[in-house]
């Protein structure tokens, strides 16, 4: 039996054997190295670096949304009536997951009215108001795992395959009758333990941080939590059997790392931002100057009506006041005549003001099912990139993904509704004229509740880009495999 | 010797795949980001017009003074199609009233979230981003790979001083990787043009140093790659320092820090303006109420007809109300400078901070350049509040008080307006001059310029000390 560099193992061994056997070669090689440690203490300082940054910023976001809600109470008791409930404002509470995954929570408005019922209108981004921190965006969890720890997986598998050809031990391992299968399984399992203990620390790490500044999550947020490692894995787990593919095709590491840089880069970079793109190119999305003179046109179309009529109606008062002065006409008759007229012009264009609301409105809807359409289409399109697919689970796993706006749009919507009801159920007393208002108690205003969305449309969300994600992996494990079982190794 | 170990390194770089690939992958880059930054820029055009005509027809229509108002909007400058910077997070169109109100800011990300949820790549992404990026792939093994392949000892021993090779390499790798990059991004700006963004003169100066900044900041992750090759045994392993350094440098350091200094410094809130001015206009309207009321208990109204009674009463009641705006002014000017000053000092440690990175450098000098920065939302509040100053004379020389009681004291006739749009005085921004902004930029370049030096020199020394032959085994 001739000596070999695995020591006992010969083809006589059983598979599972020889494929710990093959996983622990590998794992030592790997994990003994000092670029492991590096790996480690990277993904793991980052981690809680961004975690603590993301603290901070949730304690600042808290502390300020409490004084919004505080001052906004306070103007309302100033004013002291219940005609001023229009003053009520509704703020957007920050949400504890959003020290992991920042998604688009800066970008979207944080403040509504809600002295107009019926248009509502997320404003006042957190970045409007503090450009500063709009120049480098917020670094969280999603960001690390997105550019950084894909491209330690990249520098972790380019050279899996054709570095050890290039060494020559290629050759040597498979010369003892290891099957390929094991082989390129037994690489695979070893890098992707080799991340996953970094990771898997680095989000305890996390999650103890968090823990430690009593930040409050429910346990739907943990689950969510848990649910963002688990993508994060598989994202991870994208790019290693890609660059286990690239390695198991080319036979010189310089060239694999290259490829797989370009398409880190197309997928990363690339990909999403032409996505939305195309979208608005290829969906018809009405532009603002569309919109805006279609309503334009309405009301001119609107104003000449309205102006033909009060003309006709002014001819006719003067038609009538020259009969009172012809003595032809009494004065009262006159009078009651033309209030009549006026009342009938007046609800003329009363009406026509509904109607051009009525209008504006079902112009906005039909502008808004076109953003949304673009939207659907953009996402669709980007998904064709496995860091799109990232992006997008595990924003909507914090809540603060595509949908947030449109979400916490339709919770102050009803809000609105509920909150004008009960202001005019305490003001009608005084508008019937059936008795006295009751004094103002701004506690007794109905207090707007965070919409909190429940596991089972969290999952909804994310299952399409977890199940992508599984899939591009698998695709990238079996196309390494299959490239393997023929890649020549002399 | 140096221009033959210049031109080497050139076609060595050249004719690789490695090259090819990358030239190609960048090309198709960098001409997309000038065709979404033209995009982006003709969304704003197309909203500025819109605002324009919205305003002009609400004019024309109105036929009292109660809710007339004014508008501004940011146009957009044809930079921006070449540094987003902050030009989607400002919030473009704002309203102005007779009265000063803080109104709702809404932004292009704020309004249409599918851009913000995959941020366009532009120009200076590229540049600060993927360029160092790549600069580290080419150079990551400028020493250490020659060593293992022994043809450092063999180019030495042509007596070729050290510090020659050395730049010569740098020089080599510089052009070879920065000069046809040079193609894409002038037929980028070209193509600028017939995109619908116009570019003037002083756009293509401005272009131009943005470009020469980015030469600079790439020269610098060359250097840098250099040294550590050289120093590096491996070439496998000064690639992985390499990748270390270029996130915490490029991706994290910048944004850290910004959040740290930003966050140290307390700004105070828009929502806490907001309320004193509101509670501060609260309290106002009840000493009106009361004054009004003494006018009516201590004046004789009884001899007057009705039109003299309404014309006395609305000069009374209109004068007090201009007392008012005019203290409110006051009291909002004292407030938002106060938060102006404070958010200045946030800016200015934020970003001090900020430039430990050479990536912040960048950004800040492009962003400057292309006038997207930090100082752009600040200056277009502060012209939108000197023009609501100016607006509020127009309305009040027109008006009287009647722009404050809203009451018409003329009968209305068709066809009559109340305000001639084009009488409206137009708001003005001035934008900063080239002058003024290179200026801003000149420490940025020489703090990028002085980090090439020192890396540099730590590249020499460390070339100078290191071990040439190639490694056994």
């Amino acid at each position: 039996m001739h000596s070999s560099p695995l020591g006992a193992a010969t083809s006589d061994n059983r598979p599972d054997e020889m494929l710990s056997l093959i996983v622990i070669r590998e794992l030592k090689s790997l994990l003994l190295r000092p670029r492991f440690l590096v790996i480690t203490l990277t993904t793991v300082g980052l981690i809680s670096a961004t975690t603590t940054l993301g603290i901070q910023e949730y304690h600042h976001d808290e502390a300020a949304f409490h004084n919004k809600v505080e001052l906004n109470k306070e103007i309302l008791r100033v004013h002291g009536h219940w005609h001023s409930y229009g003053w009520a404002q509704v703020f957007r509470a920050p949400s504890p997951l959003r020290i992991f995954v920042t998604g688009l929570d800066d970008d979207i408005g944080r403040r509504e009215r809600l002295d107009r019922p019926g248009t509502v209108k997320l404003t006042d981004p957190k970045f409007a108001e503090e450009p500063v921190f709009a120049l480098f965006r917020p670094i969280d969890v999603t960001f690390v795992v997105l550019y950084v720890i894909s491209l330690l997986a990249i520098v972790l598998s380019f050279d899996a395959v054709c570095g050890e050809k290039e060494r020559g031990t290629l050759r040597l391992v498979l010369s003892n009758a290891i099957p390929r299968t094991t082989f390129v399984f037994a690489k695979f399992v070893s890098m992707w333990l080799a991340l996953f203990f970094p990771l898997l620390l680095a989000f305890l790490m996390g999650a103890l941080l968090t823990t430690l500044n009593a930040i409050p999550f429910s346990t739907t947020d943990w689950v969510c939590f848990s649910a963002l490692f688990g993508i994060s894995i598989l994202y991870v787990t994208v790019f290693l059997s890609f660059g286990l593919f690239v390695s198991s095709v080319v036979h010189r590491p310089s060239d694999s790392f290259m490829i797989l840089l370009v398409i880190w880069v197309a997928a990363v970079l690339v990909i999403p931002k032409v996505a939305t793109v195309a979208a608005s190119k290829t969906t018809n999305v009405a532009t603002i100057s569309e919109v805006s003179s279609e309503a334009q046109t309405f009301r001119r179309n609107q104003q000449n009506e309205i102006l033909l009529r009060r003309n006709a109606t002014v001819d006719s008062i003067i038609t009538t006041s020259r009969q009172v002065a012809e003595g032809r006409l009494s004065y009262e008759a006159n009078q009651s005549w033309v209030d009549a007229a006026w009342k009938r012009q007046n609800d003329f264009e009363a009406q026509k003001e509904k109607e051009y609301a009525e209008f504006l409105q079902r112009l906005n809807e039909r502008v808004d099912a076109q953003k949304a359409r673009m939207t659907r289409v953009a996402m669709t399109l980007a998904r064709l990139s496995p860091s799109a697919s990232y992006q997008i689970a595990s924003s909507s796993l914090a809540g603060n993904g595509i949908n947030l706006k449109a979400r916490f749009e339709r919770a102050v919507e009803d809000f609105a509704v509920a909150h004008k009801t009960f202001a005019d159920e305490k003001i009608a007393p005084a508008v019937n004229g059936t008795g006295q208002m009751e004094p103002f108690d701004v506690n007794q205003l109905p207090q707007f509740v965070q919409p909190v969305r429940p596991l089972s449309e969290v999952a909804r969300d994310v299952i399409l880009d977890a199940g992508l994600l599984a899939l591009w992996a698998l695709f990238g494990f079996a196309a390494a495999y299959v490239a393997f079982l023929s890649y020549d190794v002399r | 010797m140096l221009g033959l170990l210049i031109a080497k390194e050139i076609r060595e770089i050249v004719y690789s795949t490695k090259f090819v690939l990358t030239f190609g992958a960048m090309s198709v880059l960098i001409l997309l980001s000038f065709y979404t930054g033209a995009l982006n820029y003709q969304h704003a055009l197309d909203e500025g017009e819109a605002a324009a005509a919205e305003l002009e027809q609400d004019l024309q229509n109105r036929t009292s003074w109660i809710g007339v108002h004014a508008s501004t909007y940011l146009a957009p400058r044809p930079l921006e199609a070449v540094v987003t910077g902050l030009s989607n997070d400002v919030a473009r169109s704002k309203t102005v009233w007779v009265e000063p109100l803080a109104k709702d800011n809404s932004t292009r990300y704020s309004e249409e979230p599918v851009w913000a949820m995959f941020r366009a790549i532009d120009l200076e992404f590229i540049l600060t981003v993927v360029l160092s990026l790549f600069a580290i792939v080419f150079a990551y093994d400028s020493v250490s790979g020659e060593r293992e392949r022994g043809t450092l000892s063999l180019a030495m021993s042509n007596s070729v001083p050290r510090s020659t090779f050395l730049f010569g390499k740098i020089a080599g790798t510089f052009a070879a990787l920065f000069i046809p990059l040079l193609v894409p991004m002038l037929l980028g700006a070209l193509m600028l043009p017939f995109l619908g963004v116009p570019m003037q003169g002083d756009d293509w100066l401005r272009f131009g140093l943005i470009i020469a900044a980015g030469g600079l900041y790439l020269s610098l992750f060359l250097v840098l790659a250099t040294f550590v090759s050289s120093f590096v045994k491996r070439s496998s392993d000064a690639f992985l320092v390499l990748t270390i350094t270029w996130i915490v440098l490029v991706a994290v350091v910048p944004r850290a820090a910004i959040y740290v200094a930003g966050r140290s410094v307390e700004v105070p809130s828009k929502a806490s303006i907001d309320f004193e001015l509101q509670k501060g206009r609260l309290v106002e309207f009840g000493k009106i109420s009361s004054e009004l009321s003494t006018f009516e208990q201590t004046h004789d109204f009884s001899e007057l007809t009705r039109e003299e009674f309404e014309s006395t009463y609305d000069e009374f009641f209109g004068g007090l109300l201009a007392e008012q705006n005019r203290a409110r002014t006051e009291r909002m000017d004292r407030l938002f400078e106060n938060a102006r000053n404070r958010e200045r000092e946030r800016e200015r440690l934020a970003l001090l901070f900020a430039r430990i990175s050479p990536a912040a450098s960048m950004r800040i000098v492009a962003t400057t350049l292309a006038h997207t920065d930090v100082e752009l939302v600040f200056d277009y509040e502060d012209a939108v509040r000197d023009y609501q100053k100016t607006y509020r004379q127009f309305v009040v020389g027109r008006a009287g008080n009647a722009a404050f009681t809203g009451r018409n004291t003329k009968p209305f006739e068709p066809g009559a307006k109340l305000i001639d749009p084009h009488d409206l005085p137009r708001p003005t921004f001035n934008r900063r001059t080239v002058a003024s902004d290179v200026s801003k930029s000149l420490p940025d370049i020489a703090w990028l310029f002085l980090i090439n030096l020192v890396m540099f020199a730590c590249a020499f020394v460390s070339f100078g000390r290191s071990d040439l032959r190639q490694p056994p085994g």
